[in-house]
């Protein structure tokens, strides 16, 4: 009997030492065994690509791109250790690592609750932009998000990393600057001139259209019709000068004509010209005052000077064959 | 010795198995037992406290959304957000006594507080936020959310960022209780064994809460300690609105036909970079011509210089009059809203039309030429009917004859030539006399003339009748000699042939016109003579 009794107690101390070496030695001692359990977290993340490939106003707009992440694990015993933890969520955390310094992004939530399966778990979230007029038109705007997922047990964590594209739209704004006002006297046969400077403060390079509007009748007004100015946003020079040159009418006779002359400036997408901006408005105001004369005075001043002389001539000699005379 | 000799075969075939169990399980795909074995070991291990399977978390963040995770702010404006925890899995807030929030003996007290953070970039005071409520308490009733209203307070000459992200910081705090011992229900092998808890060794919670290499138990029992703090991104949109400033910076006074600008300064108030459009109008009546100033670009709170154009009316005589200018700007992007004042232009002086002024000159040239025409043709015609004496010591013969007498006799010469002046002198005073005389004589028959013109336009159109009347009733009178004379000879034109008729009639006329210059003749004679015998009687 008493032997008995120390074999089953020499029994349950070896039992309790193997499950003190089990518990301790063999874990950490072989890393391998360890990860025969591990189930790897991965996330995928994917984003609305026709949302964020619209291009939107900068200054005055604020796009959503709607993203989804889709979180699931990976491993040997996939299928069997997630259950183990299926009363936890797994934490995962967004972050905005990477964009372009004319954007404002956030993502929201920023952060994620969902539980850890082989198949896969989706969760939304909104990737929030807003872009300001330094943003370059139809250019590509990248912004890194970066995913941070925590171990959990079995389930290891990780890091990951996407990229969304998207693009800012064409935002027009001009500045226009008239140095020598927008008033002039001159004479009918003159014509006045006008420099606009106009510098492009938008975000593409643009063409310039100018129209007269209501036009007086008999005077022209010339100006460039198409002025394509580049951009500060890519180092071009946004600055041109266009000039308005307006003739006034210039029949013979007297004139003190005085007109309000208006031209709109509108901005339009140099790739694209149907993308306009607002028209500018500037008025001119011109008085035309003295005597238009024919232009062919010297001519006829030189040619009455020759009648003239020629009537004296005659007389001359119609004079001198009288005194001959008897 | 038996049973030692058991022990080590059994204790090395343990040691055996364990180095050569993970490769083993690796190779075989379809060890069910090894997999099943090792599952074992996983299940086992899965729920021991402070095994690498185990999960112990005292920390349990919450996913916080915000709602509107955009807000537009404008200047003094209030703008509402609500900020929550929210459930995945349905989208709706947690409640305040979920499971995760409730106090038990472990940890006694779960609070939340929220906090706006304010980026450097923004003014100070900018954005005055006011949560409410500020602080929410697990177990009480409600949701997991508060509201968060944000009062704009921008300085008027503060010009914020173009982009601005705000953060709301939630930050958890746990209380906790005694940690040393687990909860009172899960005290005890066989007592949580009893009431369904799974096999936590709870033996060993004293052990790892005091002496472990995570002592939670002198850590953290009775303390508040922050347990995670979560934070939510706001993008802040400013709303653009649009206001300006528009001041006329003088009060222009001009004279007629004039151009001028008058200056204005203008100042962007609103929220953005803003392009301003203008409108001008004069006021009723007024002739002034306006032209609006160009569009001008401002940025927030810049302030930009423009003009208004106008053209003064061409009135001939303006003592002074107000024109009053109104002047509209308006945004490009929103041309409704209209910011407006007026300029005033005052007229005064006197406009004389250079084309009148011209023509004023042709005419009065003309006239000029025209009198001038008038007074020559006069004075022809009078040359023509009567000739201005001439100095006799002019003529060649006299001339000769004074040199010659003035070698002979000096004394004869002398009386000659006084004679001769007073000759000349009477001879003027007779030609002027004369003059005034056909003057006067025309002058009377001009007048004759008016008065004849004058009495037949009052007469009655009767009295005429009559007065025709009674000249035909009257007797005609007889005509005078030449008349007659003039008439026998028409009658005996009638009668002889009409050459011998008109030859007589021309020698008739010639002896007339020599009789006639006989008589002038004679009596310029006889006046010298009578005028010499008058200096010679003085004498």
């Amino acid at each position: 009997m008493k032997k008995i009794i120390k074999t089953v107690t020499t029994l349950i101390v070896m039992l309790l030492v193997l499950v003190s070496v089990f518990a301790t030695i063999i874990p950490t001692s072989s890393a391998k065994f360890s990860d025969i359990y591990s189930c790897y977290s991965i996330i995928k993340i994917d984003y609305d690509t026709d949302a964020a490939n619209d291009p939107f106003l900068p200054v005055d707009m604020v796009k959503e791109i709607p993203t989804t992440l889709t979180y699931y694990v990976e491993g040997y015993f996939d299928e069997e250790v997630p259950p183990y933890y299926s009363y936890l969520d797994n934490f995962i955390y967004l972050y905005i690592v990477e964009k372009p310094d004319w954007c404002t992004v956030t993502v929201t939530p920023n952060f994620l609750k969902i539980k850890a399966t082989p198949e896969g778990l989706t969760e939304n979230v909104s990737l929030i932009v807003k872009v300001d007029e330094n943003a370059h038109a139809l250019s590509i705007g990248k912004i890194g998000i970066k995913v941070e997922v925590d171990s959990m047990g079995a389930i290891k964590g990780g890091t990951f990393h996407s990229n969304i594209s998207f693009i800012p739209g064409y935002y027009p704004l001009l500045n226009l600057n008239i140095p020598d006002g927008t008033v002039k006297k001159i004479g009918p046969l003159d014509t006045a001139k006008f420099d606009i400077e106009i510098e492009n403060m938008g975000n593409a390079k643009t063409i310039v259209i100018c129209d007269v509007l209501d036009l007086p009748e008999g005077w022209v007004v010339s100006v460039d019709q198409e002025t394509i100015i580049g951009t500060g946003t890519i180092s071009d020079n946004p600055k041109k000068t266009v000039s308005l040159v307006i003739q006034p009418p210039y029949g013979v006779g007297y004139h003190n004509d005085r007109e309000t002359i208006q031209v709109s400036i509108t901005p339009a997408y140099f790739n694209d010209p149907s993308i306009t901006g607002e028209k500018y408005l500037v008025s001119f105001t011109i008085q035309s005052k003295g005597f238009s004369t024919p232009g062919f005075e010297a001519a006829f001043a030189i040619f009455a000077l020759i009648g003239v002389a020629l009537v004296f001539k005659h007389r001359k000699n119609k004079n001198n064959k009288g005194g001959k005379q008897p | 010795m038996k049973h030692i000799k058991l022990l080590a075969v059994f204790l090395v075939g343990i040691f055996i198995l364990s180095s050569t169990l993970p490769s083993t399980a690796a190779q075989s795909d379809d060890s069910k037992l090894i997999e099943k074995m090792l599952m074992a070991w996983f299940s086992l291990r899965v729920g021991m406290f402070g095994s690498p399977y185990f999960v112990l978390r005292f920390t349990e963040p919450e996913a916080f959304i915000a709602e509107p995770s955009t807000i537009g702010i404008e200047y003094l404006n209030q703008t509402t957000i609500t900020i929550g925890a929210i459930y995945p899995s349905t989208g709706g807030y947690r409640s305040l006594q979920d499971e995760n929030y409730m106090p038990d003996s472990l940890m006694v007290g779960h609070d939340f507080e929220f906090k706006l953070e304010v980026p450097d970039y923004v003014p100070e005071d900018a954005f005055i936020a006011h949560f409410s409520p500020q602080q929410l308490v697990g177990g009480d009733t409600g949701n997991l959310k508060a509201t968060l209203i944000i009062t704009s307070n921008i300085p008027k000459d503060a010009t914020l960022p173009r982009n601005i992200q705000l953060r709301i910081n939630i930050t958890k705090y746990t209380t906790f209780g005694n940690l040393y011992l687990p909860e009172k229900d899960r005290r005890g092998i066989f007592l949580s064994l009893l009431k369904g808890n799974k096999g936590l060794p709870r033996i060993t919670w004293f052990y790892y809460a005091t002496f472990s290499g995570h002592p939670f138990g002198r850590l953290y029992s009775g303390k508040r300690l922050l347990e995670f703090c979560s934070y939510v991104d706001i993008v802040v949109k400013l709303d653009r609105f649009h206001l300006a400033d528009v001041i006329p910076l003088k009060r222009v006074e001009v004279g007629p036909d004039q151009l001028t600008s008058i200056p204005i300064e203008i100042r962007n108030l609103g929220s953005h970079v803003d392009t301003f459009n203008f409108r001008v109008s004069s006021s009723k009546g007024s002739e002034l011509i306006v032209s609006p100033p160009p569009a001008i670009t401002l940025g927030p709170n810049e302030v930009g210089y423009t003009s208004v154009g106008v053209a003064s009316p061409l009135t001939f005589l303006d003592p002074g009059t107000a024109h009053s200018i109104n002047i509209e700007a308006y945004s490009i992007y929103e041309p409704e809203a209209i910011f407006n004042n007026t300029a005033t232009v005052i007229t005064r002086g006197i406009y004389i039309s250079e084309m009148n002024a011209a023509y004023a000159a042709i005419l009065f040239v003309l006239l000029l030429i025209a009198v001038a025409f008038i007074l020559f043709r006069k004075k022809r015609i009078i040359e023509e009917n009567l000739k201005k004496p001439e100095k006799p010591w002019t003529i060649p013969i006299e001339q000769k004859h004074l040199e010659e007498l003035k070698k002979k006799d000096r004394n004869e010469y002398e009386k000659e030539r006084l004679m001769m002046e007073d000759e000349y002198k009477s001879a003027m005073l007779w030609y002027n006399s004369y003059l005034q005389s056909i003057r006067q004589e025309k002058r009377k028959e001009k007048s004759k003339q008016l008065n004849s013109k004058v009495t037949k336009f009052f007469k009655k159109p009767e009295k005429k009748k009559e007065k025709s009347k009674e000249k035909e009733k009257q007797p005609k009178k007889e005509k005078k000699p030449v008349e007659k004379v003039e008439k026998t000879i028409k009658e005996e034109k009638v009668k002889e042939t009409p050459e011998i008729v008109k030859e007589q009639y021309k020698t008739i006329q010639k002896k007339s016109e020599e009789m006639q210059q006989r008589k002038e003749k004679a009596l310029l004679k006889i006046k010298h003579a009578q005028e010499k015998q008058k200096r010679k009687i003085k004498k």
